[in-house]
């Protein structure tokens, strides 16, 4: 190979090539990860959803509860009362059923109401017969319930073998054939998780305190960070620079050191367990008037100059001059502000005890605690904590990394 | 220019720097003072002078044997530098993906936003699913391994590798955020013209990365390594929280998590501040030494 050599266009191209394999690789697999939270966020909460053959949650047949659109009407069918094509087959599975569970259908067949229990019995009594018992339907029927219902039966309904008898579950059509009507597709995709730690497990609560507690903090942030850049950056007074640097070392303090005096001093002024305790605190923020000190700094000092000519103050040349051409810093910052505070875990963790003003983290590590196995709720929780940071990232992406790199292109 | 009163300027600088005052400042002094005393939250605080230090850092014999006085807080210092071993692998591959990124190409935005998604996504949402990622039957880490024939570990299980699997978290999490970011800053910064002579001259590509990217990013390289080490000196609390409690038998608890118990669940105030004020002169002392060696090592060469 001594003297295989390529021109030079050619090699450019296959370096080309190469790059963009590595940089698919990686990207894919930095998504994959985020694909199965919300694959596992869709699924019924059984340990064997997350089995990686069943990686998307269709294939899953059963029947959930809240499938079932209306239960009365779902018995009655069960129970032979409705006139359909579905019918016999539908007897074949009842024939299967359990006396108790038999005697459920024909009760709320006829009272049109149905507890929490009959359900259970119901559903549970159900998927042991499409899971466990062989059930075998003739061709005909098969036509029967493909023309009733308009489901192709598929591929696996063909010639009937006596030696393999079909078993139900494994024909997802003849499934969905059955129970046209009254079963909702929705059983293939469990939105139905969001709803539940949305509403049962009071996720709902502790997302609107994320919305509140970090509105707060952004505003409390920016507002005061624009103050003091301001200052450091536009108004002359003795020290003004030795004054900054100090304030910017005390970044270097690490977060662990004041959280036990800060504890105690909120303990003192009885801030614990307050909005106040989640919010007052964390509103200061060196790295906040750093970063926007170093944008003012880039302003003319002309339009200031023409202002204080005009007559105005110091607070005036703020308002009007330098917080308008600020825009695109105050968002950055506003940007950098939210996903801190919405992300922030520690300090939220150790001053509310309360589960009705902890934020969206705290409330789900709490949740994990009490539920750890219950994977599909427990991702389906953490999609509802990710997607608000993606929707702030997506719209303000321009402000956000020209935010981030402000310390160190200076630095 | 202009001289403006004392009293505009500290109108403007009061709500910042008086907030930071009351909730930084005085905090920091006060962990100092905290850390001389021994207090409960429940009894009055009582000054013991240097003790907490001594019981923290201090050794003695345990027959003929040497024994520290607290084991428990250099092996979790140990937990703590052994997960920053992860820095150097995620400045390599944030180094190397902003190489690919700074060429000219069609859809190098949407790589790098990709790259930066899980950056966003940081926090306990993604250390939940990072969880579910390694459980050892369920987890799409084992399952994968399993279907080319490997027999995975059990990950946060594992006393072994419950510490590499949560650098296999922090190296997947952060390559692609802001050290990529900062270094594709660094990258635009070198003229271009270096690379054109260098060309001319007839240097290879590795050439030209040794003696002229490598280089320029010196000063990069060198405030993305100090960050990374003063952050990584401070996490682990929220992955030893929320993924592992610390476990298995301490081999995830952080110097970050040790404060946190020794604070808030053993309620040791004074014994938490003296560690809090130990992780601060650990991180102090390593800074200084970087700025120190750091300046000789950077330049412009």
């Amino acid at each position: 190979m001594a003297d295989f050599t390529m021109t030079s266009t050619a090699r450019r191209r296959a370096a080309n090539a190469l790059s963009y394999i590595v940089l698919s690789v990686v990207g894919v697999s930095m998504l994959i990860p985020l694909a199965w939270m919300v694959l596992t966020s869709l699924k019924t909460s059984d340990a064997s959803a997350l089995d990686l053959s069943q990686a998307v949650p269709q294939t899953s047949p059963r029947i959930v509860d809240s499938d079932v659109r209306d239960w009365p009407r779902f018995c009655a069918a069960l129970t032979g009362r409705e006139d359909t094509a579905q019918n016999e087959a539908r007897g074949k599975i009842r024939e299967l059923l359990p006396e108790p569970v038999r005697a459920i259908l024909d009760k709320v067949a006829q009272t049109g109401s149905s507890s929490l229990m009959d359900r259970a019995m119901v559903v549970s009594g159900l998927n042991r017969v499409i899971q466990h018992e062989q059930l075998w339907l003739d061709p005909d029927m098969t036509a029967q319930l493909s023309d009733a219902t308009g489901v192709s039966p598929g591929p696996s309904a063909g010639e009937p073998d006596e030696a393999q008898p079909t078993y139900l579950h494994r024909n997802r059509a003849i499934l969905d054939a059955l129970f046209t009507g009254h079963v909702t597709a929705a059983h293939r995709f469990h939105v139905e998780n969001y709803r539940t730690v949305l509403t049962e497990n009071k996720l709902i609560r502790a997302l609107l305190n994320s919305f509140f507690i970090t509105a707060l903090i952004t505003a409390g942030q920016v507002f005061t960070s624009s103050l003091a850049a301001f200052a450091f950056a536009r108004l002359h007074f003795a020290g003004r620079d030795r004054i900054f640097l100090m304030y910017l070392g005390t970044l270097m303090v690490p977060v662990a050191v004041t959280m036990v005096p800060t504890f105690i001093l909120l303990r003192e002024l009885g801030w614990i367990d307050t909005y106040a305790a989640l919010t007052i605190p964390v509103m200061f923020s060196a790295y906040g008037t750093f970063m926007l000190r170093q944008f003012f700094m880039t302003l003319p000092a002309s339009l200031e100059e023409a202002a204080i000519l005009d007559g105005c103050s110091a607070f005036g040349v703020y308002r009007h001059v330098v917080l308008p051409l600020s825009k695109p810093a105050l968002t950055a910052l506003a940007i950098i502000t939210f996903m801190g505070s919405w992300r922030s875990f520690m300090w939220p963790l150790i001053v509310s005890h309360s589960e009705w003003l902890q934020p969206l983290p705290v409330a789900l590590a709490g949740f994990r605690d009490l539920y750890g196995v219950e994977w599909p709720l427990m991702m389906a929780g953490s999609v509802i904590m990710i997607v608000p940071m993606l929707v702030v990232f997506v719209v303000g992406q321009r402000y956000f990394v020209s935010g981030i790199t402000v310390g160190a292109l200076k630095g | 220019m202009n001289r403006h009163r004392p009293l505009t300027a500290l109108a403007f600088l009061a709500p910042n720097i008086g907030g930071f005052a009351v909730f930084t400042l005085i905090p920091v002094v006060a962990a100092f003072a905290l850390s001389l005393c021994d207090w409960d939250l429940f009894r009055a605080p009582t000054f013991v002078g240097l003790r907490n230090f001594r019981d923290l850092l201090g050794w003695h014999l345990d027959g003929d044997s040497f024994a520290w006085n607290d084991p428990l807080f250099w092996k979790y210092l140990g937990n703590t530098l052994f997960i920053m071993t992860a820095i150097p692998v995620t400045m390599a591959a944030s180094l190397f993906l902003a190489l690919l990124l700074n060429r000219p190409f069609r859809g190098r935005y949407l790589f790098r936003t990709i790259y930066f998604v899980p950056t966003i996504c940081a926090g306990v949402g993604l250390l939940l699913l990072w969880e579910n990622l390694f459980d050892a039957e369920f987890g799409l880490i084992n399952q994968t391994l399993s279907l080319i024939g490997i027999d995975g570990p059990r990950w946060l299980l594992d006393y072994n590798w419950a510490k590499p699997a949560l650098m296999i978290m922090k190296v997947w999490g952060e390559m692609g955020g802001l050290s990529m970011i900062i270094y594709l800053a660094g990258l635009q910064g070198i003229p271009q013209e270096l690379y054109e002579a260098a060309q001319i001259d007839g240097a290879s590509a590795r050439g030209r990365f040794r003696h002229i990217t490598w280089p320029m990013l010196a000063p990069t390289t060198f405030f993305v390594f100090i960050t990374s080490i003063i952050n990584g000196f401070q996490t682990g609390f929220n992955m030893a929280y929320v993924m592992t409690r610390g476990g298995p038998a301490g081999a995830t608890t952080t110097v970050d998590y040790y404060i946190y118990l020794h604070g808030f669940r053993f309620f040791n105030m004074g014994y938490a501040a003296a560690i809090a004020v130990v992780l601060f002169a650990i991180i102090f002392t390593v800074t200084m030494v970087n700025w120190r060696f750091g300046g000789r090592v950077v330049s412009y060469g």
